[in-house]
């Protein structure tokens, strides 16, 4: 006899204690997503009260506006870089700390403190950090003869990249490091014994053990660059011009800035369907 | 059975059930002669550290500066340290750093109250007693894939609606939104975790499933409890996306604040910095004392995504 199963006498509780969940969902799941789909397809502005069909007219203006496509384009760019730098410096930080040193759970602490402060936060301060005359990072460069100015049009995709991965290679430390402790001891014996080297044994056999693991992170962190908004908008706020404006960005000044609340949506949900090209991989993440 | 936990799952989970704090330690038993052949991996790990902590470490450093020796050039100390950007951040002119603060802690202390209300009831009613179950519970823990911007616009439209727009409670059912997820994640974890026999015998004891799930089950699952409101408060007080779309004066969070802070205000860097390291405080220093719950909450909600 299970608990469940003993569930049928209390038919109407189990119902009520449902309840806030079904409602919350209801309210802030089911009708946003209707809304959405319906501003999509509206002529909604802010200058103007009235509100009329617009058909698929939303969705012709972004699909045919360059400023679209470039900032479908950046936002891919920003995915690759920031993932892959991100996972190589968190996997190499993870298996340093796989090892016994000296102020190891102190550095931990300090090396996760990252992921405790508001993105968008750091962003504000990475105006000061990379402000040409007072940012620490400009003056540190021109002490080694390098003069870059990293808010400029050609250096902020960079900039704003930099802060992403300075926030969330913790995360990938973090769970790798979690992934690496449930390594069995005996295969790094039985692979010293066999007389592989360090980097034979991490790279035949530590990390294809921990493969799973590694394919969550890349998935969560893909997911979460592609749709990237804080760090970009308190940096540059999508700018010098449009060149860090990447489709969050794009959607943002297109509802908000520009008060087009039909285009914004509808950017949003090409946006949407562009995301569910990540299922596929999402579904295996899962099931691991 | 419920989805989370299916066998071919469980090695993962165990994975990440294991303690996590930095402390492990795997190959040979340590000793004085090895920790001084691994002082380098200190250094290394150090200096990895340093780096990427850079931006609060130079808001720090900044926030200490008087404003003579922040004119002068980005590494001068000579005029001594000063509290007094502190003092201005705080209570200077125009200043709307209490206020902001008060509204992310009240933004921050809703949500956590909420998802636990909401996901402690749902997850139990769909592990334990058998109701929608994997359909419902899969939906839920998919929901924190979509990007949040795509919920800017109807948010502000029901919102408007509903009167909501920039109120604190707007904010917490925002942040209840986006924090929803992890919270029936971990929850529904955390309720597998406690052995069905325990509530059988309090059911043959006649305890209802609200008694059993307060009286029992709740109290035998503290660590997933915490984990879950820490990461809420943390992403709530972080949240930076609804807090600019959906407040305008009255409720505006720190993080939107701060932001603005930096339009309004020029390059008052010093006073900035102030403003930032005060509200990055709060969430830091909980995380901090509260680490081991904020790693399992990370690592297990990563891998049950």
């Amino acid at each position: 006899m299970t608990v469940a199963h003993g569930a049928r006498y209390y038919g109407r509780t189990r119902w009520a204690l449902l309840t806030p969940l079904l409602a919350f969902m209801a309210l802030l799941v089911i009708i946003p997503v209707f809304y959405g789909v319906l501003t999509a397809l509206q002529h909604n502005t802010l200058s103007n009260p009235v509100i009329s069909f617009a058909g698929l007219q939303n969705f012709a203006k972004v699909l045919t506006d360059p400023l679209f496509w470039h900032s479908v384009l950046f936002t891919v760019q920003y995915t690759i870089i920031v993932v892959a730098i991100e996972m190589v410096l968190g996997i190499l930080i993870a298996l340093l700390f796989d090892h016994h040193f000296l102020g190891k759970r102190f550095l931990f602490s300090f090396i996760i403190m990252p992921l405790t402060i508001a993105s968008s936060l750091i962003a504000v301060v990475s105006t000061l950090m990379f402000d040409d005359a007072n940012g620490l990072v400009p003056a540190l460069l021109r002490g080694i003869g390098l003069n870059i100015s990293f808010l400029s049009t050609q250096r902020a995709g960079v900039a704003v990249m930099l802060t992403d991965i300075l926030q969330w290679t913790p995360l990938v430390v973090l769970i790798v490091y979690a992934g690496l402790q449930s390594v069995p001891q005996d295969m790094y014996e039985s692979a010293e014994l066999d007389g592989a080297g360090y980097w034979q044994t991490v790279g035949h056999i530590v990390l294809p053990y921990i493969r799973p693991v590694l394919y969550v992170v890349v998935f969560l962190r893909t997911a979460d660059a592609f749709r990237t908004f804080d760090n970009i908008f308190a940096l540059t706020g999508g700018g010098p011009g449009t060149s860090t404006t990447n489709v969050s960005v794009y959607i943002y000044t297109a509802g908000f800035t520009n008060g087009n609340f039909g285009v914004g949506a509808a950017a949003s949900v090409i946006v949407l369907i562009l995301l569910f090209a990540l299922i596929p991989f999402a579904t295996r993440a899962v099931r691991l | 059975m419920a989805v989370v936990d299916r066998p071919n799952e469980m090695s993962t989970r165990n994975i990440l059930l294991a303690e996590v704090d930095g402390s492990g330690t795997k190959h040979s038993p340590h000793s004085r002669r090895q920790l001084a052949r691994n002082a380098w991996i200190s250094i290394v790990v150090l200096i990895c550290a340093v780096l990427l902590n850079f931006p609060l470490i130079q808001a720090v450093f900044e926030s200490f500066r008087t404003t003579g020796e922040i004119a002068s050039g980005p590494f001068s100390l000579a005029g001594g340290l000063t509290l007094a950007h502190y003092a201005e951040a705080w209570q200077g002119a125009g200043s709307s750093l209490p206020h902001n603060m008060l509204n992310s802690a009240g933004i921050a202390l809703g949500s956590v109250v909420l998802v636990l209300v909401i996901s402690s009831t749902g997850a139990y009613v769909l592990t334990r007693l058998g109701l929608g179950g994997q359909w419902l519970l899969r939906a839920v823990v998919s929901l924190r894939l979509l990007p949040m911007i795509f919920f800017t616009f109807p948010f502000y439209i029901l919102f408007g609606q509903l009167g909501l727009l920039d109120t604190v409670v707007g904010l917490i059912f925002a942040n209840t939104f986006t924090n929803l997820p992890i919270g029936i994640l971990l929850l529904a974890t955390g309720i597998q975790s406690v052995p069905l026999e325990v509530e059988e015998a309090a059911m043959l004891d006649g305890c209802g499933p609200l008694k059993r799930l307060w009286s029992i089950v709740i109290p035998l699952m503290k660590p997933a409890i915490v984990s879950t409101a820490l990461l809420t408060f943390m992403f709530s007080w972080c949240e930076y996306l609804f807090g600019l779309t959906l407040s305008v004066v009255n409720a505006t969070p720190l993080t939107v604040g701060a932001t603005n802070f930096v339009s309004g205000h020029g390059t008052q860097w010093g006073a900035l910095s102030a403003t930032v390291v005060l509200s990055v405080l709060p969430a830091l220093v909980m995380a901090t004392i509260l680490q081991r719950y904020l790693v399992s909450g990370l690592s297990l909600g990563a891998v049950k995504g």
